[in-house]
């Protein structure tokens, strides 16, 4: 099953372990994405694929702000259009697509196999293996990776202020030697923006 | 040696070479493992030690019972026709019947599990008639230890005890005897062996296990008319100090990586005998041990430039140079957390830093970006993580941040400061200081900062730091910011310490 671009979702199997291990390393509780728990503007409402295809359809593209890496190797901002979808969690799965595919920190073979917001604005993303085994070491290109994927999930959905990094469902230490991935990433270092300002503008 | 039997005299084995022992005539005599049961039984009689074969009969362990006679004292005979045997003690008659799992003690009657077997002319009774029946019939105390099959008789044995501590940095093993004995100590590969020699010892130590990635198993193991203690050592062991006193033995088995400016440092408890040797953060007041990280290594190469140029490689030709020129030129007291080419857990190099109570610790990297533009020297320090805002948008929240680190902070920013401005004299652009929550700097209990020489991705910087001469020109950069650093301490002081 695809959707959300060519996001790999193994609903049935990973659903269940990524939330918990997820959202239990960030110390915050798992949300029910029914929609059924409190504070429904930092909650992502279910989004069922039909739904998502519906609403993608119906609706005119929205506007993000992606980091990529430029040629002087910081990051820089430019306008993407994604998917009007309903859900926080939708459109976190998009733009977590472009990043990978787009924002030229991340290996080749990645692939993303859920996104979740949990309702305390914490972006949870899991990856497959190749984030580690692709990886190119150092740690300026560890601080691209990371910062392009939180940096541009903050900058542009207002419901997410950190963005956590899992591993076929599991916390690791770092992804080649340096950064701490056991923490929680928001906006990147000035030092890694090419426009000072955070690129806001 | 006849009929496989031998009677091994006590002899000395000369130090640190184990003395051949005789083997019994199955041939089988070897260095038991730890998992493994001695070949053979032993007898030690009024300090006299015997060993017997073990033979499988019938899928039972045996021994000849003329051999157990001999080694106590005792005689065999036959019995009432060719199916009964008697064993004769001073004072203590034992009758045997082939193919009868009981014997005849005087007047009672002991059952054992397996029955006695006459074969060939000989006879053979099961282990446990030595293990069960011999220890209530003989004169004078007698007991038996299964773990080393050694029957003991008499008194004024050697009382052995065998303390483990698994430590961050190290494994202690203190073995203590009484009366003292000569001990050896031998090492082989994956093993260390403490070589206890006297024929028995009283002892309620069989073996443990810590797998602390240093020791992963010691075990009380008999060989020949000794003892050994066989410390099974680890993939993360690096190398062994001792220390005597008359009946104790410490062993510091010492995690790879870890160096220490002497054996008495890693040995003794040490807690802080030296007052002025403060680690508060705002008490610091000099630097006298150094903990140098290379970054990476083994399997994992870190980043890698043109021309075969990896990180793994770079950074220990610096740490060694630093190390050295630390030590011998400074005094520094110095711990490398890993000293070859083998990869070392992040967690197990700041334990190496914490356990060796360094007082700077100099994380050593080579950067690598996807850009080839992206060049020059950082410096990190670590600082506690923030997101940028809650849910709502509002109120800025900031990570738990405990580790241990935290105090330290203020401390490693003029430590990255320092050494920042000494890497200025290298020919590579120095990009100053900077924070993130890097992985290496969160435990470590001292001024802590992640050094990255340069990029090589950045053709420039690659030239550079492919020099064979770069490691000694960082060593000498890096060596000159822990001497500023050092200074500034210093001006902390109070007014009256201020040279």
């Amino acid at each position: 099953m695809k959707s959300a671009g060519r996001i790999r979702i193994r609903r049935v199997a990973l659903l269940s372990v990524v939330v918990f291990r997820g959202l239990a390393a960030c110390g915050t509780e798992p949300v029910e994405e029914s929609g059924a728990t409190a504070d429904a503007a930092s909650i992502s409402s279910p989004a069922p694929d039909a739904d998502v295809s519906r609403s993608r359809d119906q609706q005119a593209p929205e506007a993000a702000r992606l980091f990529a890496a430029g040629a002087d190797g910081l990051l820089h901002v430019r306008e993407v259009e994604l998917p009007r979808l309903p859900t926080t969690r939708g459109r976190a799965e998009a733009l977590v697509q472009r990043i990978v595919e787009e924002s030229g920190t991340f290996p080749a073979e990645v692939q993303v196999l859920d996104v979740f917001v949990s309702g305390r604005g914490v972006a949870v993303i899991n990856f497959t293996l190749d984030l580690l085994e692709g990886h190119s070491g150092g740690l300026r290109a560890e601080e691209l990776t990371v910062y392009s994927l939180s940096h541009t999930l903050v900058e542009s959905l207002p419901a997410i202020a950190e963005v956590r990094l899992l591993v076929e469902g599991q916390e690791t230490e770092t992804l080649a030697g340096h950064l701490d991935l056991r923490s929680g990433f928001g906006r990147a270092p000035e030092r890694l923006l090419a426009d000072s300002n955070g690129g806001r503008g | 040696m006849r009929r496989g039997v031998f009677r091994a005299r006590l002899f000395l084995l000369t130090a640190g070479i184990v003395g051949s022992v005789p083997a019994p005539s199955s041939g089988a005599h070897a260095l038991a493992g730890a998992a493994q049961r001695s070949p053979e039984l032993w007898i030690v009689n009024q300090g006299d030690a015997t060993a017997l074969a073990v033979r499988r009969l019938g899928g039972v362990e045996m021994v000849r019972l003329a051999e157990v006679a001999a080694a106590l004292g005792g005689t065999v005979r036959p019995g009432d026709g060719e199916r009964q045997a008697v064993l004769l003690f001073p004072g203590e008659t034992v009758r045997f019947d082939a193919g009868r799992s009981f014997v005849r003690v005087g007047e009672t009657t002991r059952v054992l599990r397996n029955p006695s077997v006459r074969r060939g002319g000989e006879w053979f009774v099961p282990l446990d008639f030595v293990a069960l029946v011999l220890p209530d019939i003989l004169v004078g105390r007698t007991r038996y230890d299964n773990n080393t099959r050694t029957l003991a008789v008499g008194e004024g044995y050697p009382r052995l005890e065998v303390e483990i501590a698994s430590r961050p940095g190290s494994t202690r093993v203190i073995l203590r005897i009484d009366p003292s004995v000569p001990l050896d100590i031998e090492e082989g590969r994956r093993r260390v062996s403490i070589l206890v020699q006297t024929p028995f010892v009283e002892t309620a130590f069989t073996e443990e296990t810590p797998r602390d990635g240093v020791v992963e198993q010691v075990d009380l193991i008999r060989r020949g008319t000794g003892y050994i203690l066989e410390i099974s050592t680890g993939r993360n062991y690096g190398r062994f100090l001792q220390e005597r006193t008359p009946g104790v033995l410490t062993l510091n088995l010492i995690r790879a990586g870890v160096r220490a400016a002497s054996g008495a440092d890693v040995l003794a408890e040490r807690p802080d005998a030296d007052p002025r040797r403060r680690r508060d953060p705002v008490g610091a007041t000099e630097v006298r041990t150094v903990a140098i990280d290379p970054g990476h290594g083994g399997p994992d190469r870190g980043a890698a430039g043109r021309g075969g140029v990896l990180e793994k490689d770079v950074a220990l030709s610096v740490a060694r140079a630093l190390g050295d020129l630390l030590e011998r030129a400074h005094g520094f007291g110095i711990v490398l957390t890993r000293d070859s080419d083998r990869d070392v857990a992040l967690d197990d190099r700041v334990a190496a830093a914490n356990t060796g109570r360094a007082d700077v610790l100099i994380s050593i990297h080579l950067n690598a970006s996807p850009s080839a533009t992206a060049s020059g020297s950082l410096v990190y320090h670590l600082t506690p993580v923030a997101s940028s805002r809650t849910s709502a948008g509002s109120a800025v929240q900031f990570v738990p941040w405990n580790s241990a680190q935290a105090p330290f902070v203020p401390a490693s920013r003029r430590l990255a400061e320092a050494v920042a401005a000494e890497l200025e004299a290298l020919d590579i652009a120095a990009g100053g200081v900077a924070d993130a929550p890097v992985r290496v700097l969160r435990g470590a209990a001292m001024a802590a900062v992640h050094v990255e020489l340069g990029f090589v991705t950045s053709q420039r910087d690659l030239a550079r730091l492919s020099d064979p001469a770069f490691p000694d020109r960082a060593a000498r950069a890096l060596a000159a910011g822990i001497l500023r650093y050092q200074r500034s301490l210093t001006n902390l002081r109070p007014t009256g310490d201020v040279r």
